[in-house]
Parts: structure tokens; C-alpha cells; sequence
């Protein structure tokens, strides 16, 4: 299993090799980070502008940037040099990796449970009023923008806290400015204060697609001949769903909720924007504005990283939930 | 939508032609009984009129800027107007027209092209598979946002409708390449396909003419919910200031430049955000319908 | 299971009803149509800038100001580090020569100095006396070395700094020697033989002193170019645990938040009062409205918009004022346009842009008193400022004299085309505006609406790279603001002379040219106010560049806090840090 791990993660170099090649190349056709200099007021003088241009290795040919680039970062672990000269790319991927996964994890975790409960539920009593009822509220959350769906609660919680005249919800960044003196349960209060509103807006945006997925999934297994063969010879209704279709069921959810990391990724980058968490998602923007190629590209390598990562766990899952699969 | 479905099936496969039309008039009528998806048709096409034909009626095109400004909802501007002075009716008329355009021609591009290579790779397996479902990985691995963001920066055209529909179509085809490649899997190795290459078809001709069609199913669905998925990544992408850009306009646009008048000018930011929920709203309840009346697996499970 | 969906929908639920409340809430400002520039507690910031909002303040609380970027480089004289945020965030910690209040007066920093006079015109020769009690925070006296360390980060000198990026060398230049005496107390700075700057009171007080005692500690060599390219370095990447004004940096969240506390150093007159001032990164405009009303926030200034300036007037508790800064809008025609190289063509576009009108859609929504701006040197309010743009009747929207301008110089409009003298018809501007700023876009529409009148087809085009546009002026018509400063000297020569940096256009007129010059060489500011007005009155007939309008600036605060007032100028409402406290009762 851990052979197979490795394998597939040795599979996934290329294609990232080949996904960084991509976006060195439309990065830096899209433009040059001195050029914004030029607008400055007071002028950016020329020396300044050469010597930025000589470090950031904008005076040597493309090609050879992205072969020194790839060089050092294999051979030394060194991501390159930021448009800003005091940011160190590795360090910010490091923090901000965490600030991101923290949001997304918790949110594919309830998402994971929603999506499983109304799935299960919607195809146990399909055709009911539940069925309808999770189906509709499903297929509204599958239609609303991200944003907007962001803005909304950012206004429920102020006005929820306004209300109250309580601080429940925090619409401004993941923590406190004095979170570092705080005891242990303040900071855990602290960090899941600032969570809450995020999470949910990227839960309900994430869960919905994947409680249709668990439906068909569950009505495809409660259809099948060996629940039925099961049902027949007489098992209570209960243990045939839980033993065996629920568990059949969950295998394609495992799937589709590892390859959709990298829309929740993508997710993360509106929710990261309306609540101003310093996530990947922020970072991404914040690249893409300083034409910076070298953070856009150590991002994609650690977002990458990540989608292939979740992507061997999904496929890990399917081992464990499906005794007929073994991976050598 | 549903009605091109009838006509172009039977012309493509005349072999079939009775087998296609049976199951096409089965699909129809299994359809036809999903009422929500019926209704979300009809809300659907009402909305396309609304886009297309309503800027014809409408006396304020969305170019006019001579109203006052933030102006609530009234006789003479049923939606109000903005800061500038348009009116919000006349550019939600324009704005749902590009948002339409935009996501019917990624459907139609993403689809298209998705189809064929997912087609392509499932019928040659082998090393064939392997280049063309690793290339579509990279493209899957590729955090789309990045992609978007990255590449609207770089076009000219990233502002232009079409141009920003180039690059979410991009974003679309591989997803849909995977899903077509699984149903051809499966069904190359059915007797029509044995029939058809007995009978010395070239490949071509059986990938278009006999593998295609019959995953037309799965393809008209992936087709619906990509113009839904569409919809809202060119909101997304507007929110995060890289859609249409005005003297232009879109629904992304629209709700993007409203952001700030949730409190003070709500309907700037409701009206647009609804139509958006409308289109997306109505097209996944067609795909619905869609995946239950090519499904009949679905429809056997009624008890 | 049941409760968990229950307790979704009681969510939805939430958000539904304060979505009616707030509603509710527009729907009311909407009667009350007329927004001032400001409300009670900054009701006299109309007369006295400077002590509005003044109070006696007690002991210890929070303050947390908004700031709308992040930043990453302590040092803020290079390239990067040259942001307003971080002069702002830095502004307790960095001792400055000269503030400017908020009337737009440059002032002694009475606290570090006791005097900064120009003792000589040739060689221009500057003398400060730095007081004996100003020390760092860590005891060491604040001195000439100081001084001489700023010089050669900035010079842009090789033997003074190898690898210095600074953002501007303009004044550091022309520096000869820098002299300290009086045991480092007294720092006299002489520039080149020959060379005046005017804008001499900008050095050291737009950015101003770094300790060049803990860069030698850190056993950097000030004395060699590759030393003082460390120590910069240095100061770029290192959280300040220094300090040489009333603040000390408490704790730094990269991104997030910036903590000060008191500087028990600190030896100005006014000690703070504030057991902290907070400043949040806010980076996206929508959250600043709901952070205020949510107290995540406490005061910011903020580039001002009508969602902005309602939020703030509606939230309880809250006072703001909007005030009249130095950036300024403005619409350039690029003169390389073989069209736009007529004169004729130019004034007529001038004038058939009614520039009232477009401010009545932009900055006139929430700010009742924006007008439209005459001058492209000074703002109104200042005793240089001269209307040079109304008498020549741009800007006007007079579309029947911009016709007859334009047939009297030999023109034809048919058919809602305009002709040259040779029967030719002028293709469409491509007017270029920043992505993503609404205000500048509805400039655009709007110009495109009024220049239909005179048959003159215009182009909307967005740019995303404002630099590279302008720089290689890639545009016939070019909306964006300059930033000006009670220093103006220097600026006018950049931008409007022939062949200089800031004149994208590429506008040319020897008398211009001439008087600009000298204008700003001039130290007699009297004197250079009046050449420079002269130059620009002739530049305005020449309808080169026309102004639209002053942009806002907008400051808000709980009202339970005093001493916080709006400052236009660069120095902005951190200027007098210190001073801010909570209301004493």
C-alpha cells in the first residue's frame, strides 16, 4: 500500500512539472512586475528598477529562469526570489498552507457528514418530503454564488452579534490580534470565533454536489441484488443499511471528495477574500496582482501537492471501504 | 434543447433509426413526467427571452447612463438604477444575455471537445489513454481559479465575453473528457461496435457515429451542468475582479461592482444575485431531469 | 440529524431577517438624502482642522485602525517598502523632521528638533538641531550618524550603497556633504555647488530616521557601500524591536495585525494614553462597513466610496468626515496621437466633457462638496491655488462652442461623424482607465456619451498594468490621479516639462518648459507658486491635460475616542499618534 503510495506520488512529478511549465509561461507573458513601478509617485528611479529586474532574473531568457528556478528548488529547496524582496515564498506556503487547510478540512469534514446524511436520507425515503426537501435545499446551495452566499452570513453574524450585543461571530481575519496571550480554551474559542462564518459558507457551497452523488450512490446499492438478497433472508432493515449499503455507498462519495479538493481550493479563495484570512487563496491573489511568478508558482506547487496527496488518501479509502480492492 | 435532441439523433445513426427514436420518445416522456425539470424548462426559456428579446422592448439599452443615481426601484426603472445612472433592468437584460453566451458557448466548446478526447482515449486504451487522461490530470490538478485568473490576466480578450468563455472552457473540457471516457469504456465493448467494426467502419466513423451518440445521455447532462457551473465561476471570477469588464456587462459584473450596496442599495446586489440563482437553479433542475430520463435505472427504483 | 438541518435552516433563517432589518435600515438613510461631509463630533473640522475632535483623554484602552493593504518591508525608503500603509503603521516608531497637519501645514517635529532652517542658497546649505533628550528606545541619543545613514540608503549612489533599491533619489541626489557637530547634535547638510531643492523639507519627513547605531551593532560597516546595502537589508526584514517616537511594536501577525504599546523612551511632550493602538490589514472594501459595525474595528481612513461613507454615517457611535486630499484625478490626451497633436481637437474634447456632471456620478454621490478642480499644480484652499481651466471653458459641456471650435479650425460633423480639414474622418480614442476601479469607468461612459456629441467615436479599454500604459503610452485618452503634497515643487517639474518622466503625453512648450524650470528650482516658495501658475495657465489653453477633480478622503471613528481627526496630506489622521486616547469623561 505504501509502495502504491509512493508510486503514485512519483506519477504525480511530471504533472506537476508540466502544470508549472504552463503557468511560467502564461505568468510571465502577462506582464512584467517593474512595469507597475513606472506609474509611481515620485518616480521609481532607473537604478532601482535594473536591480530589481537583475533579481528577480528578469534580464535572462525564459528558458533559463524556469530551468533555475526548477534547479534550486530541487537542488536546494529554495522557491526563488518575490517581487518583494522581503518575502520568503517557502516560509509563506508554510504558514498560510496551514491557515488554508485548517478551513478546508473542517468544512469537507461537515460537508462530508451533510452531504452523507441528506444523501442517505434523500434516497432511504426517496420520493418523501424529506427527499424533496433535501434535494431542493441541495440544488439551491449548488446554485448560489460563493460570494454572495458569503455576504450573507457576514451580514447575519453582525447583525446576529449587533442584536445580542454579544462578539459570537468575527468577520475580519482567523484570530485574534491578542490571540498569542491567551490561555488554551480562549485560544480554541478564539480560532473556531473566527471559523465559524467561513466554514459554513464554504460547507454549504461544497456539501451539495456531494449529497447528490451520495444519493444516486446509496439508491444505485439499495437496488442492488445482494441488498436485496440481503433484505430477503431476513436482516433487520437497519444492519443491511448500515453494513453493507451505507458502506458500498461511501466509496464513490470517497472518490469525488478528493478530486473536488481543487475546487474547494478554489472555493477557499472567495471565502478567504470576504472574511480577509492570509490563506493560499489571498496569496494566489496577492501573487497574481504583483505579476509575481515565482509565488504563483510555488503555489501551485503546493496546492498541486495537495490535490494529488488527497487524491492517493481517496484512493487509500477505497481499499479500506472496499474489501474486493487491494492495492500492491 | 429538448427539441434539437429529437431532430439530430435519428439523422446521425440512420441504421438505428427506430431504436434511437423509440428510446428518444422513452427519454422524452420520462422527462416530461419530472415536473420541476419541466417547469425549470419553461422558467429557463423565459429567462432566455428575457435576455435576448427583452433589450429589443426595453426602452433604456445598457449603455444608458443619463438616470440619476441609486435610484430605487420605480415606475420608470422597475430595478432601479446605480451610482453611474444605468438601469439595472436594462443591464440585467444585457448582463443575463452575456452570462447566457458565455456559459452556452463553454458548454458547447468544453463539451464538444471534452467528448471527443474522452472518446478518443477510452476507445484506443493503451499508451493513447494514458498521454491523453495524464494531460487532462494536469489540467485537473491545476487549481482552476489559478488557471482563470492567470490566463484572463494575460488575454487582451480576458475581457471580452468570448474571451473569458475561452478560458473557462478551457477549465471544463478535461472533467467532462473523463466522464465520457468511462461511459465509451463500457461501451466499446458492446455488439454494436463489434457490428459496426465487422463491417470495416473506420475509427472515426465509430467514434462519431456509434460511440458518441450513444453516450449522448451522459454528454447532454455534463453539458447542462457545466453552463450552471459556468455561470457561477464567471461570478467568482468577476468577484475577485477578473470577469467582463464594463462599458460591458454580465451578471458576475453586476453583483461584483453591488458588493458594497447590500446594506444601502439592496437591490443592486439582489436583483442580479437572483437571476444568477435563477439560470443556475432551473439548468441543474433540467440536468435532473435529464439524468432520469437517460438513467431509467433510476426511474425502475420507484417503489 | 433532524436538529443538525434545523439548525440550518434557524441559520438561513438569521440571515434572512437581518437582511429585512438592514433593508429596513437603507431604506430609511434614503429620506434623509442630503449627506454632509461630516457629523457632529467632526462638525468643525470644516473651520479648525487641526483641534477638531480634540479632547482630554484617561488611561489605557484599545485602538484599532483599518489599514487597506498589508505590508512586508520594514525599511520604507526602498522600493518596496514605500507604501502609505506601512508609513502609516510605522508612523509611531519612524521620528520624522516635518508632519504636515491636517490644514495642509508643514510643521516642525518639535518633539526631535529645534530647529531645520536653510541657512544658505548656494551652496544651499540645511541645519538641524536635533533636541538632547530625543534618544531610541534603547537609550542611544538620536544623531547625526542617523542622518548620514538615511543619505546613502537613498542617494542611489554607488559608493554610498551598493545595492540600495530606494523608491525615490529626488533631493538625496544633489547632496554634497552631511556634517555633524555638537556632538552628532547638530546635523548641517549641504547639497552640490550650483543645485538648489526646493522640496528640501520633504527629506528625512516623508520617510524619516532608521538607527544607524543598532545597523553597526549588527556589525554592519556604515562606512562601506556593501555595509549600508546590509543594514538596509536588515531594517527591510527585521521586525522593529526599535523605536524613536512614542510607540513600540507589541507583536506583529504577518497579514493580519500590527500591536504597538507605549515606548517608555519616548521623550516628546505628550505621552500616549492608549495602552495599544491595533492596525488591521483590511484588504477587501467590502469587509471595513461590517468590521465597524462588528467593533473589529474601531477607526480607519479608507479611500472613501458612497457604501463607505453611508456605512460609517450609519453606524451608531461612529463620526466621520470627508475631507479634500492631494490626489488628484485627472483625463490626458497622448499628443503622439497625430489627431490629438491638433490643438483645436483638443479643446473642443475639453470642452464638450462636462466635468461637473461627472462628478455629480462619482465623487459628488457621497461627497457634497467635490468640484470640479482648475488647477494642476495646487488645490483649493491653498493661497497659490489659481482656477487656470474654467476660463478657458473646458470642462464646461458646452457642446455648441466645442462644434464651433472645431468648424472654425476647418472640421465638419456628418452624419454624427467628425471630419478633418481634408474630408478625413478621426477613428475612434481608445480611452484606457485601471481594472476594476468603478468610479473610472463611469468616467469613461460618461466621456464617451459627450464626445458622441462632437462626433468622436471612443474606445473603452481597461488596463491592468497603469505603468506599462502610461510608460509607453499606450492610450489616446488616459484616466489617473497624480498624488500631490504640500510639496509641489518638484512634481510640477516632473510631469509637465518636455521629455521628463511623468510627462506620459508628451506635451511640449518651451515657455512651459522654461518657467517650470525655474519655478522649481526656486527656494522662494512665493516665488515658484507664481512661475509655476504662470506655466500652467498657458499649459491649460493647450488643452493637454484636464483636471477633474480632487478625490476625497474619508476618516471615521468611534466617537469615544478624541484627538483622531481626518489629515488629506500623506502624513494622514496616524500624524499626531500619540495624542489619540479615549474620551476622558
Amino acid at each position: 500500500m505504501i509502495a502504491y503510495a509512493v508510486r503514485r506520488l512519483l506519477i504525480g512529478i511530471p504533472v506537476l512539472i508540466a502544470a508549472s511549465i504552463f503557468v511560467f509561461a502564461i505568468a510571465s507573458f502577462s506582464g512584467n512586475p517593474i512595469d507597475d513601478m513606472e506609474a509611481r509617485n515620485p518616480p521609481v528611479p532607473l537604478e532601482t528598477r535594473q536591480l530589481e529586474a537583475h533579481r528577480l532574473g528578469l534580464d535572462k531568457p525564459l528558458v533559463e529562469r524556469y530551468v533555475s528556478w526548477l534547479g534550486n528548488l530541487v537542488l536546494h529547496g529554495d522557491f526563488g526570489q518575490s517581487t518583494e524582496k522581503t518575502i520568503n515564498i517557502g516560509d509563506q506556503l508554510g504558514d498560510r498552507l496551514w491557515v488554508t487547510l485548517r478551513l478546508v478540512f473542517v468544512a469537507m469534514l461537515l460537508a462530508v457528514i451533510l452531504a452523507v446524511i441528506s444523501g442517505v436520507l434523500s434516497a432511504v425515503k426517496q420520493y418523501s418530503k424529506i427527499d424533496y426537501g433535501f434535494t431542493f435545499v441541495g440544488f439551491l446551495a449548488l446554485s448560489i454564488p460563493s460570494f454572495w452566499l458569503a455576504l450573507l452570513l457576514k451580514e447575519a453574524g453582525v447583525a446576529y452579534n449587533q442584536s445580542t450585543g454579544s462578539q459570537v461571530f468575527y468577520t475580519l481575519g482567523d484570530k485574534d490580534y491578542n490571540h498569542d496571550t491567551f490561555d488554551t480554551w480562549g485560544k480554541i474559542t478564539d480560532i473556531a470565533g473566527h471559523m465559524v462564518l467561513p466554514t459554513i459558507s464554504l460547507t454549504l457551497i461544497t456539501y451539495a454536489a456531494w449529497s447528490r452523488y451520495q444519493r444516486s450512490a446509496m439508491l444505485e446499492v439499495l437496488n442492488s441484488d445482494y441488498v436485496r438478497l440481503a433484505r430477503s433472508k431476513g436482516l433487520r432493515r437497519r444492519q443491511v443499511m448500515v453494513r453493507h449499503a451505507l458502506r458500498t455507498a461511501l466509496i464513490p462519495l470517497a472518490t469525488i471528495t478528493a478530486v473536488d479538493i481543487g475546487g474547494i481550493f478554489g472555493g477557499a479563495v472567495i471565502t478567504e477574500t470576504v472574511f480577509n484570512w492570509s490563506g493560499m487563496g489571498t496569496y494566489l491573489l496577492e501573487s497574481v496582482t504583483r505579476r509575481d511568478v515565482n509565488s504563483l508558482l510555488g503555489w501551485l506547487l503546493v496546492s498541486g501537492l495537495v490535490v494529488i496527496v488527497f487524491n492517493i488518501i481517496a484512493d487509500l479509502l477505497y481499499a479500506v471501504l472496499d474489501p474486493r480492492i487491494r492495492y500492491e | 434543447m429538448s427539441s434539437s435532441l429529437v431532430t439530430k439523433a435519428p439523422e446521425a445513426t440512420p441504421v438505428l433509426t427506430t431504436r434511437q427514436r423509440s428510446q428518444l420518445e422513452l427519454v422524452l416522456r420520462r422527462f416530461l413526467r419530472h415536473r420541476l425539470a419541466v417547469g425549470s424548462l419553461v422558467l429557463f426559456l423565459l429567462i432566455v427571452l428575457f435576455a435576448f428579446v427583452g433589450p429589443l422592448l426595453w426602452k433604456y439599452d445598457y449603455a444608458y447612463i443619463d438616470g440619476p443615481s441609486f435610484s430605487p426601484p420605480s415606475a420608470q426603472y422597475p430595478l432601479g438604477t446605480d451610482q453611474a445612472g444605468h438601469d439595472l433592468l436594462g443591464q440585467s437584460m444585457r448582463g443575463t444575455q452575456q452570462s447566457l453566451k458565455i456559459s452556452l458557448l463553454v458548454a458547447l466548446i468544453a463539451t464538444t471537445f471534452g467528448a471527443l478526447w474522452g472518446a478518443v482515449a477510452g476507445f484506443y486504451r493503451g499508451w493513447a489513454d494514458g498521454v491523453l487522461m495524464r494531460l487532462a490530470d494536469v489540467v485537473l490538478t491545476l487549481p482552476s481559479i489559478a488557471i482563470a485568473v492567470t490566463l484572463s490576466v494575460n488575454l487582451q480578450g480576458g475581457a471580452s465575453w468570448w474571451g473569458l468563455a475561452l478560458v473557462l472552457s478551457f477549465l471544463a473540457w478535461a472533467g467532462i473528457s473523463r466522464v465520457v471516457r468511462g461511459v465509451v469504456l463500457s461501451l466499446r465493448e458492446q455488439e454494436f461496435v463489434e457490428a459496426a467494426k465487422a463491417m470495416g467502419a473506420s475509427d472515426l466513423r465509430i467514434i462519431v457515429r456509434h460511440l458518441l451518440p450513444n453516450a449522448l445521455g451522459t454528454i447532454i447532462v455534463a453539458a447542462t451542468v457545466t453552463i450552471a457551473t459556468t455561470i457561477l465561476a464567471e461570478t467568482a471570477l468577476s468577484f475577485i475582479g477578473f470577469g467582463v469588464q464594463r462599458p460591458d456587462t454580465s451578471l458576475g459584473l453586476l453583483i461584483n461592482d453591488a458588493k458594497l450596496s447590500v446594506q444601502d442599495q439592496p437591490w443592486l446586489f439582489y436583483f442580479p444575485g437572483l437571476f444568477i440563482i435563477l439560470i443556475a437553479l432551473t439548468v441543474n433542475f433540467i440536468g435532473d431531469g435529464l439524468r432520469d430520463a437517460f438513467d431509467p435505472r433510476q426511474t425502475l427504483v420507484r417503489r | 440529524m433532524r436538529t443538525r438541518s434545523k439548525g440550518l435552516t434557524g441559520l438561513i433563517a438569521v440571515a434572512a431577517a437581518s437582511l429585512l432589518t438592514l433593508t429596513a435600515c437603507g431604506g430609511g438613510s434614503e429620506s434623509n438624502k442630503e449627506t454632509p461631509t461630516s457629523n457632529a463630533g467632526f462638525a468643525d473640522c470644516e473651520k479648525s482642522p487641526n483641534t477638531c475632535n480634540s479632547g482630554n483623554t484617561k488611561p489605557g484602552g484599545e485602538y484599532i485602525f483599518g489599514l487597506e493593504q498589508s505590508f512586508t518591508s520594514w525599511n520604507i525608503t526602498t522600493e518596496e517598502g514605500n507604501t502609505l500603509v506601512a508609513s502609516q503603521a510605522l508612523s509611531g516608531i519612524i521620528p520624522q523632521v516635518f508632519k504636515s497637519d491636517p490644514s495642509g501645514e508643514l510643521q516642525l517635529n518639535s518633539d526631535l528638533l529645534t530647529s531645520a532652517e536653510l541657512t544658505n542658497q548656494n551652496p544651499q546649505t540645511v541645519v538641524y538641531k536635533i533636541k538632547a533628550d530625543a534618544v531610541w528606545s534603547d537609550g542611544t541619543g538620536i544623531s547625526a550618524e542617523d542622518f548620514i545613514f538615511m543619505w546613502k540608503m537613498n542617494s542611489g549612489k554607488k559608493e554610498h550603497c551598493s545595492e540600495c533599491t530606494p523608491a525615490s533619489t529626488s533631493g538625496w541626489d544633489l547632496i554634497k556633504s552631511i556634517v555633524g557637530s555638537d556632538n552628532g547634535k547638530t546635523v548641517t547638510v549641504t547639497f552640490e555647488d550650483g543645485k538648489t531643492y526646493a522640496d528640501w523639507k520633504g527629506l528625512y519627513s516623508t520617510d524619516g530616521l532608521y538607527p544607524a547605531h543598532l545597523a553597526t551593532k549588527q556589525g554592519f560597516d556604515l562606512n562601506k557601500p556593501e555595509g549600508v546595502n546590509s543594514a538596509s537589508n536588515w531594517f527591510s526584514e527585521t521586525v522593529p524591536t526599535w523605536s524613536g517616537g512614542p510607540l513600540l511594536i507589541d507583536t506583529f501577525n504577518k497579514d493580519q495585525s500590527l500591536v504597538l504599546k507605549k515606548n517608555d523612551k519616548w521623550y516628546g511632550k505628550v505621552k500616549p494614553s492608549l495602552d495599544k493602538v491595533v492596525f488591521k490589514f483590511i484588504i477587501d472594501q467590502g469587509s471595513v462597513i461590517p468590521a465597524l459595525r462588528n467593533k473589529e474595528i474601531t477607526g480607519m481612513s479608507p479611500q472613501p466610496n458612497a457604501a463607505l461613507v453611508n456605512g460609517a454615517a450609519e453606524t451608531p457611535g461612529v463620526i466621520y468626515r470627508i475631507g479634500h486630499g492631494y490626489q488628484w484625478e485627472h483625463l490626458d490626451l497622448n499628443l503622439k496621437n497625430k489627431y490629438l497633436a491638433d490643438v483645436a481637437l483638443r479643446q473642443a474634447i475639453f470642452t464638450a466633457i462636462n466635468v461637473k456632471s461627472v462628478i455629480d456620478k462619482t465623487y459628488g454621490v457621497f461627497d457634497k462638496a467635490a468640484k470640479p478642480l482648475g488647477s494642476h499644480n495646487f488645490f483649493p484652499g491653498d493661497p497659490n491655488y489659481k482656477d487656470v481651466v474654467t476660463p478657458t471653458g473646458q470642462g464646461s459641456g458646452d457642446v455648441e462652442k466645442a462644434k464651433k471650435i472645431l468648424t472654425d479650425a476647418g472640421y465638419k460633423i456628418e452624419g454624427g461623424k467628425l471630419l478633418t480639414k481634408t474630408g478625413e474622418a478621426v477613428p475612434a480614442m481608445r480611452f484606457r482607465h485601471t481594472k476594476g476601479n468603478q468610479l473610472r469607468a463611469t468616467t469613461a461612459e460618461l466621456v464617451q456619451a459627450a464626445l458622441k456629441n462632437i462626433g468622436l467615436d471612443i474606445k473603452i479599454e481597461v488596463t491592468e498594468t497603469l505603468g506599462k500604459t502610461l510608460s509607453t503610452a499606450d492610450y489616446d485618452m488616459i484616466i489617473f490621479a497624480w498624488v500631490g503634497s504640500p510639496l509641489y515643487q518638484g512634481s510640477a517639474e516632473q510631469n509637465w516639462v518636455t521629455g521628463n518622466g511623468g510627462n506620459y503625453g508628451s506635451y511640449s512648450n518651451p515657455d512651459v518648459d522654461k518657467l517650470t524650470n525655474e519655478g522649481a528650482r526656486s527656494l522662494d516658495p512665493k516665488k515658484a507658486a507664481d512661475l509655476i501658475n504662470q506655466a500652467n495657465e498657458i499649459m491649460a489653453k493647450e488643452a493637454y491635460v484636464l483636471p477633474l477633480a480632487q478625490k476625497p478622503t474619508l476618516t471615521f471613528t468611534y466617537s469615544d475616542y478624541v484627538n483622531i481627526r481626518d489629515n488629506a496630506t500623506q502624513w494622514s489622521p496616524t500624524y499626531n499618534i500619540q495624542e489619540w486616547g479615549q474620551k476622558a469623561a
